[in-house]
């Protein structure tokens, strides 16, 4: 038992007997305002613990019978007697009748003379030879002027058995008990002292409470571990962008800088720079997003004629400068990684991008009008094919694909082609994008010398797989609901 | 990439030697065919687009052989000058100035192969000939032709024949407002002329690029055919009549060029038939691929992949076949080389490079305003870059800006490019609205205007906080907080008018003297307007300003 388990009334007891040393139940039953017979319980439950000692104690108060009552006012009948005798003489027998008294007075009048040895009877007539003085029962019949009850002494206990034998008093008997501290109790009281020994409950500790110590006084209310929170929802990053960021750390760690460029741009750096042919079926308007009315004039240090050349020189048709010069919505970052290969120009380079694309589409399930690429380049003298594959490998690995396949493929800006196929423990292979080594006209075109690996990786697959999404609008959810987790 | 349909049973017959089904699934992609799906016999392939010689059976069959060892080394066409002669006037000039043709001869047709050169000429038609504005072409029974062909143009009113696939004569007109071709091709043609050809017998055999005559069709009992290809650029010309006609040839046994000749300068025109030469040395494909081959090594490679590769001085000097129109340069036979040796056999290989990785300036930016956001509460959204242009008018309040439209929508309401995040953030609080309040949301992304025609592009942070009770100040704290913390500066504001705001609650953002951006209380017809229910203040920011 704790103090915070003791009841109220334990700990008024405990901080009484601290005080007092000691007390008598019966009183402690006033001063707490409660009953004894309550208390006594309480009492045995502490005492129980061992906080208590308790000596049991009865007491016995006395009331007159009715016959009491009566020689309190009038005498006891050997009392009378011996008054009317006087000091000294004696009286017929008889003759008590005449003067008053019952003849049943007399009887015990007589009884209670002879026993009392007050005087005899000698031929019919009481002798006394002396009045006697006021005998213990007349005293005690005597407290009761002006009190119903009186508490037994026990100096006075002979003689108010006498009494009670004549029918003259009753006795109750009532229980009672002296209560002190044990040790144990003691401490308990102390410990109580301290923090107050009527705590108060509270759920919440203010700053008040905890400055000033005062929490430890109070009895903080044990938290509902069963109930629910309450609900709430803090801000959290979207998960496609979490995605996003966990890609950009694999391809850091990699080490890879990243880059980025304009979402709009002219279709010179995203077709013509990468050797796609004009008039070619991806340059057309079912693919791409062109701009209406807007132009852009292409700066002539932007290669143009370096460009121009190779294009028809290769195609052997007219290469227009007013087409390359339309404004699109990129269509893939390829164009990132030829801006930044005309830039820099000098190797070592390893450059990555994640950024959107678009492409003229519809959105459903499967397609959207936009999505984002995972582009990167590696460039260097001595970048050859089976690097490429390497690094491709490597990405995967720690993206978590353990075995992927190379397939042939086609892009009019890289040569050998590769499309990247990688296995996934349910959904079977999966094709992740496209990579190859850039071909001597697109190097030329961005004015490098060396060797450039290039990928554009899917980002939007690998997001849904992770995420465990199979609907692609779904990745870029805008609904609170269902980035609270409640969908 | 183009997608096309094979038959299962003909491919087999044209390679002329039984396989499992399974071995062919496997070479395929290494012909750069993958299979999207199979029925019966009928196989879906997807392939590539620099690739035409594989838009039917006849084309793939001839690379599978290589592949399946059945035939190596370079296909060779037994080719002649044929006697039958186009005669080219000056009309066509300036109208679809350049034809090319051949014969080709002893065919043995069925269904299939019909179905094959039909799939292959409206690949052909839409890939390299741009949905046959460029370049069209038309296939014919020869037997049934003069052997004089005139290539001129004519009235419309003066063209009569039976067109392909209907009964009765019908005149130019007609066919262009009659005919599904006529009707989705009339555009590429003059509205009161059109190219012809007509033979000796003054029969109109075909109005190119619209439409063929019933008169000549091929059927299965065509044993010769006659091809003619017109269009706009003498080099589509030529490849689409060089893949067309070997293609074919694969069902027959030879192939005549047709002279065609310039009436006006008497000059004669055949197409190129030589196979080009180029030269790769062992260093080429170990520079390209990181792969060490013997010159041996590298011939028996390109032979199986329908190259012919000799040693001549130490390199390898490679004739290309004439139907490959992709390959421009060593590299793209050096491809080749690695299709043959097996891209899976390719040992991937580790590069060591002296870089250190680290992501953009930009990047760090935005990841530090996003945690700012985030760090107050808000969720981040992700919303697309296009919107409806009314969506874009009504949030454009960039001055002297104007919206930037695309010119090709595919889809409604994706036909603009957002001028601001702000109207994004307020479609997702619609979206939440069965969300609990309050909705705080933000994006970080691109937007885009033109101002003098010019586009500029940039970064923005928007927020948004739409709750029971809200307003100006609510924001103006958080915009307050998040500008002290990415930049340790702090904005003022200035009033500012704008239609979508409610007036004296809204304001232009002012970081040292350079506005960056607009906060406001969204007026509530407005909101209402966009589907929210409840009173909302955003703001938006310039990033890359904010940080000048």
């Amino acid at each position: 038992m704790s103090s915070f388990e003791l009841s109220q009334i334990q700990r008024k007891i405990l901080e009484f007997l601290l005080e007092n040393k000691e007390a008598r139940i019966s009183q402690l039953a006033k001063d707490l305002k409660v009953t004894q017979e309550g208390l006594f319980s309480v009492i045995e439950a502490l005492k129980n613990s061992g906080f208590l000692d308790l000596r049991e104690t009865e007491e016995r108060f006395l009331k007159l019978t009715e016959e009491g009552k009566l020689y309190l006012k009038q005498g006891l009948p050997e009392r009378r007697i011996v008054n009317l005798i006087g000091s000294c003489g004696e009286l017929d027998v008889s003759s008590l009748y005449k003067l008053g008294l019952s003849k049943e007075e007399v009887a015990i009048g007589l009884k209670w003379i002879k026993e009392k040895n007050w005087g005899y009877i000698q031929k019919g007539k009481l002798i006394v030879s002396k009045v006697p003085e006021v005998g213990e029962d007349e005293k005690i019949i005597q407290l009761f002027h002006g009190a119903e009850v009186i508490k037994e002494s026990e100096d006075i206990k002979k003689v108010t058995d006498v009494l009670v034998r004549r029918n003259l008093l009753t006795i109750e008997v009532k229980k009672d008990g002296i209560v002190q501290l044990t040790e144990k109790g003691k401490e308990e009281a102390q410990k109580l002292e301290k923090i107050g020994f009527e705590p108060q409950e509270i759920k919440v500790i203010s700053s008040y409470d905890m400055l000033s110590g005062e929490w430890k006084k109070k009895k903080i209310k044990k938290y509902n571990l069963e109930a629910k929170p309450k609900k709430y929802y803090g801000g959290s990053l979207h998960p496609y962008y979490s995605f996003e960021e966990k890609i950009r750390e694999i391809l850091v760690g990699m080490g890879f800088e990243e880059s980025d460029g304009p979402f709009i741009e002219p279709e010179f750096w995203v077709f013509d720079v990468l050797f796609q042919r004009q008039n070619h079926p991806a340059r057309e308007l079912f693919d791409t997003y062109r701009l209406k009315n807007l132009k852009t004039s292409l700066n002539v240090t932007e290669n143009v004629k370096v460009v121009k050349e190779l294009h028809e020189k290769t195609y052997g048709e007219p290469w227009s400068e007013e087409v390359a010069s339309r404004l699109v919505l990129r269509g893939q970052t390829t164009c990132v990684s030829a801006r930044f290969l005309f830039e820099r120009k000098k190797p070592p380079i390893k450059m990555f991008v994640i950024s959107d694309v678009f492409r003229s589409d519809v959105i459903d399930a499967t397609h959207h009008i936009q999505f984002k690429q995972i582009e990167g380049i590696m460039g260097d003298y001595g970048v050859t094919f089976r690097h490429l594959l390497g690094i491709l490998d490597e990405f995967y690995k720690k993206v978590g694909f353990a075995e992927i396949k190379f397939v042939p493929s086609y892009f009019p800006f890289t040569e050998p082609s590769v499309e990247i196929v990688a296995k996934h423990e349910k959904l079977g292979w999966i094709e992740m994008g496209g990579a190859g080594m850039f071909r001597p006209e697109v190097l030329k075109a961005v004015g490098v010398d060396f060797q450039v690996a290039a990928w554009g990786l899917g980002f939007d697959r690998l997001a849904m797989i992770a995420l465990g999404i199979d609907d692609i609008r779904k990745l870029r959810t805008i609904d609170l609901l269902e980035l609270r987790g409640e969908s | 990439m183009p997608t096309i349909k094979i038959n299962y049973e003909d491919l087999i017959s044209l390679i002329g030697k039984s396989f499992d089904p399974n071995k062919i699934k496997e070479v395929l992609p290494n012909a750069k065919c993958n299979i999207e799906s199979i029925e019966g016999n009928i196989w879906t392939l997807e392939v590539t687009s620099d690739r035409p010689d594989h838009f039917s059976s006849e084309g793939i069959s001839r690379t599978l052989k290589g592949l399946l060892g059945v035939e190596e080394g370079l296909r060779k066409f037994e080719t002649k000058i044929s006697d039958v002669e186009v005669i080219a006037d000056e009309s066509v000039k300036l109208i679809r100035p350049f034809i090319m043709s051949a014969v080709v001869s002893n065919l043995k047709l069925d269904d299939e192969s019909i179905v094959q050169m039909m799939q292959l000429q409206d690949k052909l038609h839409d890939g390299i000939g741009q949905r046959r504005k460029l370049v069209s072409m038309g296939t014919y029974d020869l037997d049934k032709l003069g052997r004089k062909i005139f290539y001129k143009v004519m009235k419309l009113r003066d063209i009569v024949f039976v067109p392909l696939g209907y009964k009765n004569e019908m005149n130019g007109k007609e066919i262009l407002e009659i005919t599904e071709q006529g009707k989705k091709f009339r555009s590429i043609i003059p509205n009161d002329e059109a190219p012809i050809l007509e033979d000796e017998k003054g029969n109109i055999l075909s109005m190119p690029p619209i439409i063929n005559g019933e008169q000549s069709r091929v059927t299965e009992n065509t044993k010769n055919i006659f091809i003619d290809v017109t269009g706009l650029s003498k080099v589509r010309v030529e490849d689409a009549l060089v893949v067309l006609s070997t293609s074919l040839c694969e069902r027959g046994y030879g192939i005549e060029w047709v002279k065609v000749v310039d009436k006006s300068t008497s000059s004669i025109t055949l197409p190129n038939d030589k196979n080009k030469e180029l030269r790769i040395s062992p260093e080429d494909v170990k520079k390209n691929l990181g792969l060490e081959l013997e010159s041996e090594k590298i011939i028996r490679l390109l032979r199986s992949v329908r190259f012919e590769a000799n040693l001549v001085g130490g390199e390898v000097v490679v004739k290309v076949p004439i139907y490959r129109r992709d390959v421009f340069s060593s590299v793209d036979v050096i491809e080749d080389v690695a299709i043959a040796f097996g891209y899976n056999n390719l040992v991937p290989e580790s590069y060591l490079m002296k870089t250190t990785g680290r992501p953009s300036e930009k990047k760090i930016l935005e990841r530090k305003a996003k945690l700012v956001m985030v760090g107050m509460e808000f969720q981040e959204v992700v919303t697309p870059f296009l919107c409806s242009l009314q969506k874009a008018n009504k949030w454009n309040y960039n001055l002297g800006s104007k919206v930037i439209e695309l010119e090709n929508p595919s889809i409604e309401g994706y036909d603009s490019v957002r001028p601001s995040l702000i109207p994004g953030l307020l479609s997702s609080i619609r979206r939440s609205a069965h969300a609990s309040l309050p909705h705080k949301v933000f994006e970080v992304g691109r937007v885009a205007v033109a101002v003098n025609s010019k586009v500029h592009e940039f970064t923005n942070i928007a927020a948004a906080i739409s709750d029971d009770r809200i307003d100006l100040g609510e924001g103006y704290m958080r915009l307050f907080w998040f500008i002290k913390s990415v930049t340790g500066n702090e904005p003022k504001l200035e009033a500012f008018n704008f239609d979508n705001f409610l007036e004296g609650r809204s304001a232009r953002i002012k970081v040292n003297d350079l506005f960056v951006g607009i906060i406001g209380e969204v007026n509530p017809d407005n909101l209402l307007e966009e589907g929210v229910r409840n009173p909302t203040v955003v703001w938006e920011l310039n990033l890359e300003k904010l940080i000048l």
